[in-house]
């Protein structure tokens, strides 16, 4: 399969934060022929490992996270439905919106776009806060009531498709595209010798707090530990002094106290060596990444972080690079295969 | 009927660039006319012979959308826009359009939520702010695929839902046109002309020259008209409700329908058991503002389905409506047929 087939298959599948169970069964089986073992773990994050065949062999550990943003219903009016936020939504790009209800069989519907007429004058400008949005299913309060419980999860409509030469837009590109990646490199990686077991896995809950790959990365006990997230590509309308990476130009490679220097310096090391493009984020807090609730896992995990360019983030038309996901392949594959001697000895 | 409205929504046409859907019509439509022709506004205008000569009768439906048209070309390849019809921009953030003659598919970008200030977050970007990707490295790139003055349209598509309900875009007002290539299958009381009308999204421009041409003594307009039925509306904020039924024209922001067919059509709704409503709320304005003040007068009544988000890729309408519309449109007809109208 092609990196747009991966690409296809992960992120048409529904799986905002905590309901992760449909599309980590798919990127199970998407993986399954690169790997030794697989399985999914208590809160759902999909475990697949590639083994050296060593004794007592170290691990290296490399997330991606397969949960996405998305709504959840908490109540019914009318029969439209009121709902919540899961994770970081946008409020301005709601109204007139078609979502996917995730009952048994979905269901579709359609956020309300109140006319201008019952605007206020001074709210026209203004964006229409979420808890005065509704979603319009097409039912009569009594058949909403019954057929969209409480609690059913929602998430965008779309299908992904092709933008230009090399472009790819979808939902959930964050941060299946980087699932796909991750898939990419296991397969780069058959009849490698490796140093240490990898560990890929497909992380759950990222959206919502990073609990997903903090507790699979103490499960899993690995000497070095990474997450492979989405960074924000370069836009138009970006201020001038934000960091963005032009789509096409390779993986981000972070520097900051969320990256340790063993693990971080190898990378960069690596990227030069093997000519894969790349570009340097600095990060001097926070990353908003697995990294971060990753890094301090047990007595601490030496940790790295490879950000996929990623433009529109959390909108039904995030944009990668398919480019920019091969890079971040042959990245993870040459770092699983050199970690440095310094990791290795630790 | 839902088949000719799913074909019909389907098909790209913003005003004064409805070839796709003049050709689908024509094409739909010459097995039932007498005769069809394409005027120099590009209305397609078609003829039926009915029963008896009778008055002569229009019945109407516009088939432009509302969309956008590629105004610049940036240096960094991103196209700027602007606006066919009235669009809220607050409908259009994040959506999927296409660009072009060969619907070069494109995106409207939205900065990452993560990037925005809590000011930028609570506010409306404006129109001039926001720009079309269309995935190339820079303008020169960008030129291969789009030109100047393309149209651009929403990516939407035609779904069933709820209790029926169906989505799609330009429901309003490609439904009129599926109701016209409805009744141009039947056996009609008397001769029939029918306007597939262009450009009434900028001020029902088709339908001056339409009427002038044809000359008709009544119009009927089939129109979308805004339904505001959500939840948290005031009642008196409704407008129209969808599922409610057909809904007759007494007075918009354009016309003031002709109180006797108004009266005329009321009685044959009341007298068939077809669910009506009328529009609560005086806005709007369908081509009946053109044709009644066309020529020497033309008596005009309107027809319309409530229409949810009108003006946006996720228009939404209730099957009960559009058929209360289509049966009422045929009983109008006949109405006229038998000099009701006086």
């Amino acid at each position: 399969m092609e990196i747009r087939d991966y690409l296809h298959l992960l992120c048409e599948s529904q799986g905002p934060s905590g309901f992760e169970k449909g599309v980590a069964e798919i990127a199970k089986e998407a993986i399954k022929p690169f790997v030794d073992t697989v399985e999914i773990d208590v809160l759902g994050n999909l475990i697949a490992t590639k083994k050296c065949k060593k004794k007592n062999a170290k691990k290296m550990l490399i997330a991606a996270h397969l949960d996405e943003i998305g709504l959840i219903v908490t109540g019914h009016e009318d029969g439209f439905l009121c709902f919540g936020q899961i994770g970081g939504v946008d409020q301005r790009m709601l109204p007139g919106r078609d979502l996917i209800i995730m009952t048994p069989t979905p269901m579709l519907g359609v956020v309300c776009a109140m006319p201008p007429h019952v605007l206020k004058p001074e709210d026209m400008e203004k964006a229409i806060p979420m808890d005065q949005l509704r979603i319009d299913v097409g039912l009569s309060q009594k058949e909403a009531e019954k057929k969209i419980p409480i609690g059913t999860p929602i998430t965008f409509r779309t299908e992904g498709f092709n933008l230009g030469e090399d472009l790819y837009v979808s939902k959930t590109l964050d941060d299946r595209a980087c699932f796909a990646a991750l898939i990419r490199a296991a397969e780069l990686l058959k009849g490698k010798r490796l140093p240490w077991d990898v560990v890929f896995v497909g992380s759950t809950c990222e959206e919502t707090a990073g609990k997903g790959a903090a507790v699979a990365n103490f499960k899993e006990a690995p000497v070095v530990c990474a997450a492979i997230d989405v960074t924000h590509g370069k836009t138009p309308d970006m201020q001038e002094d934000a960091q963005g990476f032009e789509l096409g130009s390779g993986p981000s490679l972070s520097i900051g106290p969320n990256i340790s220097k063993i693990v971080g310096d190898q990378m960069i090391k690596l990227a030069k060596e093997k000519e894969i493009p790349y570009n340097i984020e600095v990060q001097s807090g926070r990353t908003g990444t697995d990294a971060w609730a990753m890094q301090i896992t047990r007595e601490g995990v030496a940790t790295g972080l490879i950000g996929l360019p990623l433009k529109y983030m959390h909108t039904p038309v995030e944009t990668v690079s398919i480019k920019d996901i091969e890079y971040c392949a042959r990245l993870v594959a040459e770092y699983a295969q050199n970690p440095g001697l310094e990791v290795l000895s630790c | 009927m839902l088949k000719y409205l799913e074909d019909l929504c389907n098909l790209s046409g913003i005003s004064g660039d409805e070839g796709n859907v003049r050709d689908y019509i024509i094409e739909h439509a010459k097995k039932y006319a007498d005769s069809i022709k394409v005027d120099a506004l590009g209305n397609v205008i078609v003829f039926k012979k009915g029963a008896k000569r009778g008055t002569k009768l229009v019945v109407t439906a516009h088939m432009d959308e509302v969309g956008f048209m590629v105004e610049k070309i940036t240096d960094e390849g991103y196209l700027k826009f602007s606006a066919v019809g009235g669009i809220d921009p607050r409908v259009i953030l994040g959506r999927k359009v296409y660009v072009g003659p060969y619907s070069i598919p494109g995106v409207l970008g939205l900065k990452a939520i993560h990037l925005t200030t809590v000011k930028e977050r609570s506010e409306m970007p404006k129109e001039s702010s926001l720009y079309i990707d269309i995935g190339a490295k820079n303008k020169e790139e960008a030129e291969k695929y789009v030109s100047l003055g393309d149209s651009v349209v929403f990516d939407s598509d035609f779904v069933c839902f709820g209790r029926g309900f169906v989505k799609a875009k330009a429901i309003d007002d490609r439904f009129g046109c599926a109701v016209m290539l409805n009744l141009l299958e039947k056996k009609l009381p008397q001769d029939v002309t029918f306007v597939f009308s262009a450009m009434e999204e900028v001020g029902a421009r088709g339908a001056f020259g339409a009427a002038c041409s044809v000359k008709p003594n009544i119009a009927l307009v089939l129109e979308g008209t805004t339904a505001a039925d959500f939840a948290k509306v005031a009642e008196n904020k409704k407008v129209t409700r969808c599922g409610e039924g057909a809904v007759l024209g007494f007075m918009d922001s354009g016309a003031v329908y002709d109180r006797a067919l108004f009266e005329m059509t009321r009685e044959l709704a009341i007298k068939n058991n077809i669910p009506w409503q009328i529009k609560e709320r005086i806005a709007g304005g369908t081509d009946a503002q053109a044709i009644q003040r066309s020529i020497a007068g033309v008596r005009v009544e309107s027809i319309s389905v409530p229409v949810r988000n009108i003006h946006s890729a996720n228009t939404i309408a209730n099957e009960k409506d559009i058929d209360a519309a289509f049966s009422l449109a045929k009983l109008f007809i006949k109405a006229v047929s038998e000099g009701k109208y006086k």
